[in-house]
């Protein structure tokens, strides 16, 4: 489990952290050696094993709590916000390292307000509201329900056309207009467009 | 390799894992311990000159006195070896490993004990070579004196932290609470020359069974030494078991 807030003990490095995990986990000398070095490396940890919890970045913090719940290679894991207010290295390597462990055949639950990461992770989303789940599916399904957007510059107007299948409304349009055309461009559904959608009609 | 999760080898192994960390969280802030180890050399040898004069066991009452009155201080320890996994959250991190609740006590107890052993043998030796303090006892009735005084503040510290909010309420209890206990005792002031409703307040004090079970101690008297151990014990299980307790509602959880 990787809870919100950071949870470790600012006065120990980030190996003396893991030490204590692994060792609590059941893991010890060489092969919690060798899990430290898998995980501190997937996560991009390597070079600050060393370090001081207090003395790392928030990034570097949120990564060191990661690689405390990942250590062990549980077969479920729980990881609320785990990207909350990390930079863009943090978040790549968070989720690399979470595809791999899906991958090698971990469940996991994880928790975001940051709904494009969403994308990336290619998994089952449950969107909650109010302590309900109010949608499931994967994201092409949730999202093939709400229309995108084709959008025609035409110099004296431009022409915005809502349409649940983008490339067949756009080989339409374009064979019905006679003006002569600046620009175009098609806008799919986000998920943020979703979240909004539902919270909406809730 | 890596070991199946139940059973008494996985517990005790376990229990070893977390000692050692909590040894080392220790081992990175000894500031508190080094300051309640030099806290009661400069005032043994204060006051030394004062209790020979005014009691004929001033030594004895000097050392044992200044030893109840640091080791009290140190409740601040053992309060903040708790309360600060409150305040750094891993309470909860620690909970979603295969470590019991009781082992996560154990763990953090032992270290604790070390540290109040280490500081409590540091006195007495300090008392013996350089204040002339006479052990005329056998070692193990003076070693069973201070691990009973120990455990008791064990389990005094452990339920202050279950009451506390923040390391300053924590500060202001344990320092106020250090200096009633200790004076009420006697540690300070004989209690002769107090006044008479000090001296019938004394009792209430566990300061007060600790300086006299410690005294009994050092000068071999095994029922003078059992019979306060007594009264401390009863109040170290009564703290502990309350301590338990509360802690059994989880430490994020907890309320005043």
């Amino acid at each position: 489990m990787a809870p919100q807030e950071i949870s470790l003990y600012p006065a120990v490095t980030v190996r003396e952290s893991l030490r204590l995990f692994g060792g609590l986990h059941g893991l010890r000398r060489q092969p919690l050696a060798a899990a430290i070095t898998e995980v501190t490396d997937a996560l991009c940890l390597g070079g600050f094993v060393d370090t001081r919890i207090a003395s790392l970045s928030g990034g570097q913090q949120r990564r060191a709590q990661a690689a405390a719940a990942l250590l062990h290679r549980p077969p479920l894991l729980l990881l609320d916000e785990p990207t909350a207010g990390v930079d863009p290295q943090t978040r790549r390597a968070l989720l690399a390292a979470l595809r791999q462990r899906a991958a090698d055949g971990a469940a996991i639950v994880y928790t975001t307000h940051y709904l494009p990461e969403l994308a990336d992770l290619h998994a089952t989303l449950a969107v909650a509201r109010d302590g309900r789940v109010i949608a499931r599916g994967t994201a092409q399904q949730l999202l093939s329900a709400l229309p995108g957007q084709v959008t025609l510059d035409l110099g004296d107007e431009v022409l915005r056309v809502p349409a649940t299948d983008t490339a067949a409304t756009l080989a339409q349009l374009l064979t019905t207009i006679s003006k002569p055309l600046r620009g175009v461009s098609v806008t799919e559904p986000s998920l943020d467009d979703l979240y909004q959608a539902l919270a909406n009609a809730a | 390799m890596r070991h199946d999760g139940s059973g008494p080898m996985a517990s005790t192994r376990r229990v070893a894992t977390l000692t050692r960390h909590n040894l080392l969280l220790r081992r990175r802030d000894p500031s508190n311990l080094i300051t309640y180890m030099i806290i009661p050399v400069i005032l043994i040898a204060l006051f030394k000159p004062v209790l020979t004069r005014l009691m004929p066991d001033g030594t004895a009452q000097d050392v044992t006195g200044m030893l109840v009155l640091s080791s009290t201080l140190t409740l601040q320890i053992v309060g903040m070896s708790l309360l600060s996994e409150r305040t750094w959250k891993t309470w909860e991190m620690l909970r979603t490993t295969p470590a019991s609740a009781a082992e996560l006590l154990t763990g953090k107890a032992v270290p604790v004990l070390a540290v109040l052993l280490l500081q409590q043998a540091a006195v007495i030796g300090y008392g013996v070579a350089a204040a002339g303090l006479s052990v005329t006892g056998p070692p193990f009735l003076l070693l069973l004196a201070l691990l009973v005084w120990s455990l008791t503040l064990l389990a005094a510290g452990s339920l202050l932290a279950t009451l506390v909010h923040s390391h300053s309420q924590l500060a202001v209890l344990t320092d106020t609470g250090a200096i009633a206990i200790s004076t009420l005792a006697g540690a300070l002031l004989p209690l002769s020359m107090m006044p008479a409703i000090a001296r019938h307040l004394a009792p209430a004090s566990p300061g007060y069974w600790a300086i006299s079970m410690l005294k009994a101690a050092a000068r071999g008297d095994t029922a003078g030494t059992l019979a306060p151990a007594a009264v401390l014990g009863a109040i170290a299980v009564v703290a502990g078991a309350t301590a338990c307790l509360r802690l059994r509602r989880g430490l994020a959880q907890l309320r005043t």
